[in-house]
């Protein structure tokens, strides 16, 4: 009885993301000639997934709580400028620089969420422009640059621990801690889950700083590869990321539906498709035509329409 | 059968949603210048059926004739159009409109002038239809979002009586009037049924359904079981069709003494509330103490204001050591327990697995440091769904498929599990099936037995009456009397004090 309804279970939402990566890695192997899969590529298909993957990740909490963020390219921008200031006057300082900077600005945004209480979308459009304005601030119209040593830390080796613990972690506290249920129920009735004791503001509040802080370290991580912080720092995250969640399967409308393999396999579905469209020549311009193509198909087909009114 | 003799034919209806066959073949006749009442436990089909009827859905198939003709509507405006028009169940009003807004929604046309609507005229024919109606005290000017959700019943009363329908079809909607309220749906069908149409009436009260129905046709399980006429009705028989097996006439608690330990468990002292006024009252340890009232007596800010999930502007409700509860997470720290009256918004979470569900409050106790163990997880909902008894495939189905009484026995099981000591139960059986009422009331006397505090709210005074140690009534915001549990105590007495 058990596994015949879990079975049924299995049904085309599950399987389709799987299958669009699977078609994604298919297609372009085919029509760049066998260039996909080859050592070097799989290796630029990593450093692409590093910065997606570790910020879906920490994005799917946001979303299981039924919440969305505009603002994260821009958070990634001003830490890694904060760790530039920082290592200035010492390389170490620009780890906590930039972690703490990007905390604190998710901080903000949880603040302006829970407390404010405007909805996440409109409250995370004006903290974007307030995060722009300071990132000007801070840049004085000009890009700042790290120290050469810095540029040494950027090893695959470092890349794959960081990458692997991120999922660990966040598989962890997804699916097996109350911290992550709890972000699943929010999402699926936030007054029911206040009236069965979820702290529901400190749980939407710690979303948004674990998120500030994942793409906190994903602007240090950003300055370590470019070695300068500038103005467009992180400009395509956040398409990057949204495309991912939805290509994975994550519902806008949050809730038990939430699955933590979504961002994952989001993630790379994204790396591959991003990687194969260089591959086959096109420029960043039509990438993004193409990108914004894919995000309105994919919001096309798997918006629950029904479930509208529940996104805040 | 004669055709001619019967207004409405439905024959042979189906209805699936997804796996589950909500309607099977099921059948409906009604005559004119009847009231047929609908009666079957939740789940049965008779909101689908009725709905079918109204035009909000359509059949997998059927046939249906109204006055000889074949039947088929697309949508309830239609339904509308060849006079049949239905009161639902859910709130189906809208909060942005005025009353006469509501009242004459989709026919706005009728006050037009060249393209311009006329507002003062609506109001004008507003407040005439509602004063037809003996409805007092509603403005139609007054926006629906600040009336109460009867009052909107009420609009939507009005609504149907400006329709002027040849059969209405009333859904469960008796639970959300008062008397008054009720005097003047009562009086609506009269009035219908004595211009020779015909009136098909929902509702769980069967004492309600005995007194108002001409007929009543029984369903079970997406199924038709049988008819029967005013003469044939009595409890027992019309329980038993409805379950398919004999029930007790009394299923409310055998005794007669009001009973409880002296130890204060949860006290009101001077609690003020956006509907309560300065309310002062102790709940003891082992006692069950009910409340009753209009619906916008202030009871259900008692339920609320107990389990800390509203402001409280003036005094303070405290645990039995003097310490105030001031919101959800503290009152579930003195182990106290709330189920709303509204289940699907503040129990459940319905697009969510029965797992989440009764989980959701233990999982301080299931955590080791963090880690939750999926095994302990399951072995603990598993325990807690069998020990209440819910009706599933497994624990990982959607709460959303269940029927009423599962849900609340999900949203029990929860508590349960949880370990309260305090239950703070609002209306625990709206809208709930005879064979679930009666486990719920079993299930509360066990728990006053083993010790612990149950605060029962309900629309239903023979509830209260049936199970409380004390009764508080009350009105206005404010006690108006209180009584303790005996044989003698009626529903009349109380009423008194309500109103």
């Amino acid at each position: 009885m058990d596994k015949i309804a879990k079975g049924k279970r299995i049904d085309l939402k599950t399987v389709f993301p799987f299958l669009g990566l699977i078609a994604v890695m298919i297609f372009f192997q085919a029509v760049s000639g066998g260039r996909v899969f080859t050592p070097k590529n799989l290796k630029a298909i990593l450093n692409d997934s590093f910065f997606i993957l570790i910020a879906t990740v920490a994005f799917s909490f946001v979303m299981a709580v039924g919440n969305l963020d505009l603002s994260m390219g821009t958070v990634m921008a001003v830490s890694c400028t904060c760790a530039a200031v920082a290592a200035k006057a010492s390389p170490m300082l620009a780890i906590p620089a930039a972690i703490i900077s990007g905390g604190l600005l998710g901080w903000f945004n949880g603040f302006v969420h829970v407390h404010m209480r405007l909805g996440s979308l409109i409250g995370t459009m004006a903290t974007q422009s307030i995060f722009t304005g300071i990132l000007v601030l801070l840049l004085d119209g000009g890009t700042l640059s790290a120290p050469i040593s810095m540029l040494r830390w950027g090893t695959m080796g470092l890349k794959l621990t960081v990458m692997l613990l991120v999922v660990l972690l966040g598989g962890y506290f997804f699916n097996f801690t109350a911290y992550g249920k709890s972000c699943k129920a929010i999402g699926s009735s936030a007054e029911a889950a206040r009236l069965s004791g979820v702290a529901v503001g400190r749980v939407k509040s710690m979303t948004f700083i674990v998120l500030g802080a994942a793409v906190g370290l994903l602007g240090l991580f950003s300055l370590i590869r470019t070695g300068t912080a500038s103005a467009t720092t992180g400009s395509d995250l956040m398409m990057n990321v949204w495309c991912a969640a939805l290509l994975g399967g994550l519902p806008l409308s949050g809730g038990a539906a939430s699955k933590f393999r979504a961002p994952i396999v989001g993630s790379f579905t994204m790396s591959f498709l991003s990687n194969g469209m260089t591959l086959m020549g096109l420029s960043t311009h039509d990438k993004q035509l193409i990108q914004g193509i894919i995000f309105l198909l994919t919001i096309a087909i798997s918006f629950d329409r029904k479930n509208m009114t529940v996104i805040k | 059968m004669e055709q001619t003799e019967y207004m409405l034919c439905a024959k042979g209806m189906t209805k699936s949603f997804g796996i589950t066959r909500a309607l099977k073949g099921v059948e409906l006749y009604l005559k004119k210048g009847e009231v047929l009442g609908l009666i079957g436990e939740n789940g049965s089909g008779k909101s689908t059926l009725t709905s079918i009827i109204a035009g909000i859905q359509p059949a997998d198939s059927g046939e249906v004739t109204l006055c000889g003709e074949a039947y088929s509507v697309k949508n309830s405006v239609e339904a509308n159009q060849k006079g049949i028009c239905m009161i639902l169940q859910e709130k189906a009003t809208f909060d942005q409109l005025s009353v006469a807004h509501n009242i004459f929604i989709g026919n706005e046309t009728a006050f037009q002038k060249g393209g311009i609507l006329d507002n003062e005229r609506m109001y004008q024919e507003a407040e005439k239809i509602l004063a037809e109606l003996g409805v007092d005290g509603i403005n139609p000017r007054d926006k629906i979002r600040d009336r109460s959700f009867e009052d909107g019943k009420l609009v939507e009363l009005a609504r149907a009586a400006f329709l002027k329908p040849r059969i209405l079809i009333v859904d469960e909607t008796t639970t959300a009037l008062s008397q008054n309220g009720r005097a003047i749906l009562y009086a609506m069908m009269e009035k219908i049924k004595k211009n020779g149409g015909g009136v098909i009436f929902i509702s769980h009260d069967i004492q309600e359904m005995m007194e108002k129905c001409d007929r009543l046709t029984v369903l079970r399980d997406g199924d038709y079981v049988d008819t029967i006429d005013k003469p044939e009705f009595s409890e027992g028989k019309i329980k038993k069709l409805m379950v398919g097996r004999e029930i007790a006439d009394n299923y409310y608690r055998g005794d007669h003494v009001c009973s409880y330990e002296k130890e204060v468990v949860l006290r009101f002292e001077k609690v003020t509330t956006k509907h309560l006024k300065e309310v002062s009252l102790e709940l003891h340890k082992g006692e069950i103490l009910g409340f009753g009232g209009l619906a916008d007596s202030g009871m259900h800010d008692i339920g609320k204001a107990s389990f800390g999930a509203i402001p409280i502007l003036e005094g303070q409700v405290a645990d039995k050591s003097g310490e105030p509860i001031s919101n959800p997470r503290e009152s579930m720290q003195k182990r106290i327990a709330y189920i709303g009256k509204n289940r699907d918004q503040e129990s459940l979470f319905p697009n969510s697995p029965i797992r989440d569900n009764i989980a959701i409050a233990s999982y301080k106790k299931l955590a080791k440091s963090t880690f939750i163990a999926p095994g302990k997880e399951t072995a603990f909902v598993q325990e807690w769904a069998e020990k209440l008894d819910v009706k599933m495939q497994n624990i990982d189905q959607y709460v959303m498929e269940l029927s009423g009484g599962n849900k609340q026995k999900v949203a029990l099981a929860k508590w349960l599990g949880f370990g309260a000591d305090i239950f703070v139960l609002d209306c625990p059986t709206r809208g709930i099936d005879i064979g679930v009422k009666a486990s719920i009331y079993r299930l509360m006397e066990e728990l006053k037995a083993e010790g612990k505090s149950i605060i029962l709210i309900s629309e239903e005074l023979p509830e209260v009456i049936g199970m409380s140690d004390r009764i508080v009534i009350l009105k206005d915001g404010s006690v108006s009397g209180e009584f303790e549990r005996s044989e003698l105590l009626t529903e009349h007495t109380l009423i008194n004090y309500m109103v």
